[in-house]
């Protein structure tokens, strides 16, 4: 009954005969298909790649930090029970020099494995040159930094170790699970491939490196099947030793598999989120659509029912609408999601490094986003269907001469005839006025929640490096160092201020919870780490602990709840006295001498800040770099250009959102006024009947669509507003934290504009056609 | 009143119908007796207003009378739920509309075929089409057609389910004079050849002197009904 016989000739022509709006709704229909078949394929797609790469490099499970570790450890930890497999290694950061020389703040990570045998735990894949085989100066460099750096095997890369430069080739490029995302640690989780090497090196040279004073710093454990993690931790301990285990990081918390999850967790929200958006406006737009087609066939349905159609050949009849624009928008969506997901695949994980790639069929998102898609068309256009076959034939033959009544037919008397009738209009008709309105409002909310990811994002950033962290370098040092180096630091030329900094790997323990951070110490009047609240207002330090807002709910802490903050050599008890908004990671804040006695190191520091004099920034860098104390600096020029180019990946994505969300208000707008139009271009064509010039209509029309479309947008406008921080928090964690969503004015002002000049636009092709139409032929239409 | 002897093609039995506009209520029909015979081609006459169409409406099931009694072509249609009224419309009546109600996105024949799939009589739509002139013109879209062509493909929609009652609704509202008059001409000849019964209802007098019966509406009520012993022919008419 849908497609064939008459009424299914009928549903084709009158399609066809609407092409541009039915057009629209099935593009809108396409694009929600689309997105999700495309971003549900590449999350199962990497999620299959990820966990076959876990797998096959053995990644560990956890990994804990020791501290004060022995010659004898690898024996003690052989043979751990409920581990598969174990790795004891030595791991530290330096500073590398940039192999074009351009930057400085770049730091190599140097890890040691066996060589010529491979590590039983976080293996790596090398892709170039080979593994390594003992000799001494020569390691393996992670693909990401030698990607970006242009490095082949072969090559030779400089580190500076104590102060002093040393060469080391390049044997092999590897790929590698725990490095998949080159993040530095859970608190700094974005990807520095141009400022942060990974390096892999027999133990000989690692340690030379490094010149730790403790052979060994952590060990990786791949868990026996079946096997609990808190207790082969507990075993660790007991084979350890008391105190000796600092911290550990399971799976689940390592930077780059976090990260990564992070990355998984938004592919899978956007699949579920972006498509329902498409639907809904696809829902909308029907709605309204075959809304406005049933009220202008009235009389149509009239006729089917005197003919002697029942009320449920109208209901197929019309719901068959909404049924041919979810097929045909499902079948192309569903292709077009298939391949673009490969697509996404491919691109991402070239750009995370991915050792071994699965990329499989994804039947389940195709069939998945086809049957949606027609579900939500037909329920959608359901409703129009089912006012139509409710019809009394009767009244469906007289027609409809609107619902003019009440106060509304007599607002403006006075006015003048354009705005007179077309605010009349408005409210004489309010249902469809209020559909419209509607179909603007949620357009504008599509877009209001795009942009806010983009100026949030960039408010943010700002905010870190302009607001709360005004420093140019922080030095890290090997060890803790005493606090003359402070006033050694700002005797450099071209130092403007040095603030000391004591960074402690922590955890954060409550009950049944134990979260691995690092504590800092800030001097209390400190300017080059500033920490703030939620609503953007300075915190001052003092005898309490201040934690990162993320924690709050991992953690379910609130201030004044008293939580453990442990170390080896060091627990304590510590109020919460207030909470931090932080951009990325998580840390515990302290003031500097409270930690300082707290933690019994007395007036040692691990770190510095510094402020550079304007355009000394390089030259400071360097300086401190060949400091015999520094185990590596970290530069804000570095970062923030690092920050930027990853931004503009960032941008990419952003402005595709963007797009599909200006995309989809266009066509929700362009089709609700457009039909607006169209659907009264017989009262539009009386007026010029009775001698209206069309300057008088397109004033009556543009009025009336600009009134609507005004309260439309600012109600869409004021909700997008208020959904954007719930929008933007949604991908919210303990390594990325969004503030309070921000939308810049003159991006409100921009949207506005936008809007009403897509309202306008869209109102084009009606004025055209009441222009165009020959006046004898109204009559005509009217006939038929 | 029917022809002597004849079928009863339509009862009326004191009916009434009446509207409820928000607080007021309208009597749009009240206390109608009326029998028309079968073959009969009975012309309603009345001012705007007089419950022609509401009488044509109830009779053809389109709506149900507040009270009284409704028989059509034998069948009590009073108490009708919506899918029997659905039934007897497809069965029973034909409508001609002032406004012809073609479905513009359908071809003549296509909106012919549109009425004749109902009853499976697809075999009928050429028929129909040839018995109102319009052979050739099946192909046409109503908008290629004239204002009398379109009235026609009206009509053949409506015999291509070879009812037995045929309501028209000013089927001459929207036509010239000459068209009118063809169209009438046509609806007398299918009436006396095929003894289709026809109810016209217009608010044109001079059609009245083409039927066989002519009934006067007025507010609601039968003001008069005079029979017509020597019917002109439809050519003859004049207004």
């Amino acid at each position: 009954m849908v497609i064939g016989g008459s009424l299914g000739k009928k549903l084709v022509r009158d399609l066809l005969r609407a092409k541009a709006s039915f057009g629209a709704a099935i593009l809108v229909v396409l694009l929600g298909v689309t997105l999700f078949g495309a971003s549900y394929a590449s999350y199962k797609n990497l999620l299959r790649s990820y966990l076959y790469s876990y797998d096959v490099l053995h990644f560990a499970d956890f990994v804990s930090t020791i501290a004060g570790a022995d010659d004898g450890l690898p024996d003690r930890v052989a043979g751990l029970p409920g581990a598969a497999r174990v790795e004891t290694r030595l791991v530290g950061d330096l500073s590398a020099v940039s192999p074009d020389g351009e930057i400085s703040g770049v730091v190599a990570r140097v890890i040691s494995v066996p060589a010529p045998e491979h590590p039983a735990v976080n293996d790596v894949t090398v892709y170039a040159g080979e593994y390594l085989d003992g000799t001494p100066g020569e390691v393996l460099l992670e693909s990401s930094f030698a990607e970006y750096h242009d490095i082949a095997a072969g090559d030779t890369l400089q580190v500076v170790s104590a102060g002093v430069v040393v060469d080391l080739r390049v044997r092999g490029l590897v790929r590698t699970a725990e490095y998949m995302l080159p993040a530095k640690s859970k608190q700094d989780v974005m990807p520095q491939p141009k400022i942060f090497a990974i390096l892999y090196a027999d133990y000989a040279t690692t340690a030379g490196l490094l010149q730790e004073a403790e052979p060994y710093n952590q060990v990786a454990v791949e868990l026996a099947a079946g096997a609990d993690m808190e207790t082969v931790v507990a075993a660790l301990r007991e084979r350890v030793g008391p105190g000796v285990i600092a911290g550990t990081v399971g799976q689940e918390d390592q930077p780059s598999n976090a990260a990564l999850k992070l990355d998984l967790e938004g592919l899978r929200e956007m699949a579920r989120a972006f498509p329902m958006l498409f639907f809904a406006a696809a829902a909308i737009t029907l709605v309204i659509l075959l809304g406005r087609m049933v009220r202008a066939q009235t009389p149509l349905v009239g006729l089917m029912r005197a003919v002697g159609y029942g009320p449920r050949a109208v209901l197929w009849h019309y719901t068959g609408f909404g049924l041919v624009i979810g097929v045909a928008g499902a079948l192309i969506g569903s292709v077009a999601g298939f391949l673009l997901g490969g697509l996404v695949t491919g691109a991402y994980t070239g750009f995370v490094n991915v050792p071994f790639v699965k990329i499989e069929p994804e039947w389940t998102g195709v069939v998945g986003g086809t049957v949606g898609a027609i579900v939500v068309c037909a329920t959608a256009g359901l409703l129009p269907a089912w006012r139509a076959s409710r019809i009394r034939p009767a009244d469906a033959m007289r027609g409809d001469a609107g619902t003019a009544t009440g106060w509304s037919v007599r607002i403006g008397a006075s006015w003048p005839a354009a705005p007179r009738i077309a605010v009349r209009n408005i409210l004489r008709n309010r249902m469809r006025s209020l559909w419209t309105a509607l179909g603007i409002a949620m357009a504008a909310i599509l877009v209001v929640i795009s942009v806010a990811f983009l100026d949030t994002t960039n408010h943010m950033i700002d905010w870190e490096f302009e607001v709360a962290m005004p420093h140019d370098a922080q030095v890290t040092f090997s060890g803790p160092v005493g606090t003359e180096i402070v006033d050694e630091v700002r005797a450099l030329p071209g130092v403007a201020r040095v603030e000391p900094v004591v960074q402690l790997p922590v955890e954060l323990v409550t009950v049944g919870e134990r979260y691995a951070t690092l504590l800092v110490g800030l001097p209390e009047d400190g300017q080059l780490w500033n920490l703030f609240d939620g609503q953007e207002n300075r915190i001052a330090l003092g005898e309490g602990l201040l934690v990162a807002d993320a924690l709050r709910v991992r953690l379910g802490v609130e201030v004044g709840d008293e939580i453990e903050v442990a170390t080896p050599g060091y627990v304590a008890r510590l109020p919460i006295a207030g909470f931090v908004q932080q951009m990325m990671g998580s840390n515990a804040y302290l003031a500097l001498p409270a930690l300082q006695e707290r933690v019994g190191i007395g007036d040692l520091v691990t770190g510095l800040l510094v402020r550079s004099e304007a355009g000394q920034e390089r030259q400071v860098a360097k300086a401190l770099e060949r400091l015999p104390e520094t185990a590596f600096v970290s530069t804000t020029d570095g970062f923030r250009e690092m920050i930027d180019e990853l931004m503009r990946l960032f941008y990419g994505f952003v402005g595709m959102m963007i797009l599909f969300a200006v995309l989809l208000a266009f066509v929700v707008v362009f089709n609700t006024v457009t039909v607006s139009v169209m659907e009264r271009r017989r009262e539009l064509a009386t007026m010029r009947m009775i001698g209206a010039g069309m300057g008088r209509v397109a004033a009556i029309v543009t009025i009336e669509n600009l009134g609507i479309a005004i309260v439309g947008t600012a109600g869409g406008i004021a909700a997008g507003m208020a959904m954007a921080s719930p929008a933007v928090q949604l991908f919210n964690s303990d390594s990325f934290s969004f503030g309070k969503a921000v939308v810049a004015p003159v991006t409100l002002a921009a949207l506005t504009v936008g809007l009403l000049v897509v309202v306008l636009v869209s109102a084009l092709p009606g004025i055209r056609y009441v222009s165009r139409m020959e006046l004898a032929d109204v009559a005509r239409e009217r006939a038929t | 009143m029917a022809k002597n002897g004849a079928t009863l093609a339509v009862e009326l039995e004191a009916v009434s119908r009446r509207f409820q506009l928000g607080d007021l209520e309208v009597a749009a029909l009240t206390d109608v007796d009326l029998q028309v015979a079968a073959g009969e081609f009975v012309v309603v006459l009345g001012p705007s207003g007089s419950g022609k169409t509401t009488m044509l409406n109830l009779i053809g099931g389109l709506d149900l009378p507040t009270t009284g009694r409704l028989v059509v072509d034998g069948d009590e249609i009073t108490d009708y739920g919506a899918r029997r009224l659905t039934e007897f419309r497809r069965t029973h009546i034909g409508f001609v509309f002032q406004f012809f109600n073609l479905i513009p996105s359908l071809t003549a024949a296509e909106n012919v075929a549109f009425a004749a799939e109902l009853v499976e009589n697809e075999a009928g739509i050429a028929q129909a089409l040839e018995r109102v002139g319009l052979a050739d013109r099946g192909d046409h879209f109503p908008a290629q057609l004239s204002g009398g062509e379109q009235q026609r493909v009206a009509l053949a929609r409506a015999l291509a389910k070879d009812p037995p009652l045929l309501l028209c609704d000013e089927p001459t509202g929207e036509l010239d004079f000459e068209t009118g008059k063809m169209i009438l001409g046509l609806m007398r000849k299918l009436n006396q050849e095929e003894g289709k019964t026809f109810m016209v209802v217009t608010h044109n007098a001079a059609i009245g002197a083409m039927a066989d019966r002519v009934i006067y509406l007025r507010s609601g009520r039968i003001d008069r009904m005079v029979i017509n012993d020597s019917p002109i022919a439809a050519e003859e008419v004049s207004w």
